[in-house]
């Protein structure tokens, strides 16, 4: 009967630290935000424009560094822009902008980083 | 006057000549340092060769609402280098037009950070790969245009 009710005591005992464990488990899944970039390229008058933006379903700060090489038969450019940013929750935010001449379409290469504290992410363009 | 106490401005420009072709093309050379709020530095070359540094601002000295506009030709020979770098909180302004019809060099770097800045480079040359450009920008709501033909 002791032997019975000891076995009984211990699965409860496993069982409340599981649950525990679970929903602590759940909670850091839940806290870790959810961030996003993005680099857009449209045409407009003549030159290619790259749009960096960010976005996020909490509100969260960090740093963004957003680079541009392009290479083409006018020529070679570098573009290297980089600070803080501060997203609102669930607006694509832009941080950046850089224009090239529209005959640069099909010939650049564009990056962007975002990190913040405990996290980072990235996106190109053209995507790969 | 105290805008004019708290500018200090060098302005340092020279022109020689150089023998090309049995004749003296004039390369310029231009260097401008400013230090304090709403310069503006304006620099136009034409030769055989340009040569173009502006700065304005230090990380250390509030400097913004500057404005450098450089302006380079070149007709014969050399190439146009341009560097300019802007520092401080923003509001800066850097134009950098460069034109080649020889088959020489466009070369531009501009450095800017803070907020707001402007970044506009513009580079034609008559020959392929003649042209290059590297702008570096950190801060906020910066915007940089490159156009190369």
């Amino acid at each position: 009967m002791i032997a019975v009710r000891r076995r009984a005591t211990l699965l409860l005992i496993l069982a409340t630290v599981t649950v525990s464990f679970l929903a602590d488990a759940t909670r850091l899944e839940a806290a870790k935000p959810l961030v996003q970039c993005k680099i857009t390229a449209t045409e407009s008058d003549g030159f290619l424009r790259l749009d960096a933006f960010g976005r996020s379903d909490t509100p969260i700060s960090g740093s963004y560094s957003f680079q541009i090489d392009k290479h083409d038969s006018a020529g070679s450019s570098l573009n290297q822009q980089s600070g803080d940013f501060s997203l609102r929750p669930g607006v694509d935010q832009t941080l950046t902008t850089v224009m090239l001449e529209a005959a640069a379409k099909g010939h650049y290469s564009a990056s962007l980083l975002l990190t913040w504290d405990g996290g980072k992410t990235s996106c190109r363009s053209p995507s790969v | 006057m105290i805008k004019l106490l708290a500018t200090w401005s060098v302005l340092f420009v020279s022109a020689h000549s150089i023998a090309y072709g049995g004749a003296l093309i004039p390369h310029n050379e231009s260097f401008i340092d400013q230090i304090g709020s709403s310069n503006t530095a304006i620099v136009g070359q034409v030769g055989g060769g340009n040569s173009q540094t502006t700065l304005q601002g230090r990380p250390s000295a509030p400097s913004f609402n500057n404005i450098a506009s450089t302006s380079q030709s070149v007709t014969q020979g050399g190439s146009n280098r341009s560097m300019t770098i802007q520092l401080g909180p923003g509001s800066n302004i850097s134009d950098v037009m460069q034109m080649t019809t020889t088959g020489a060099q466009n070369n531009a770097l501009t450095i800017q950070n803070g907020f707001a800045n402007v970044a506009h480079t513009t580079e034609i040359a008559s020959g392929e790969l003649n042209n290059k450009s590297i702008i570096m920008q950190t801060g906020v709501r910066n915007t940089a245009t490159v156009t190369q033909k």
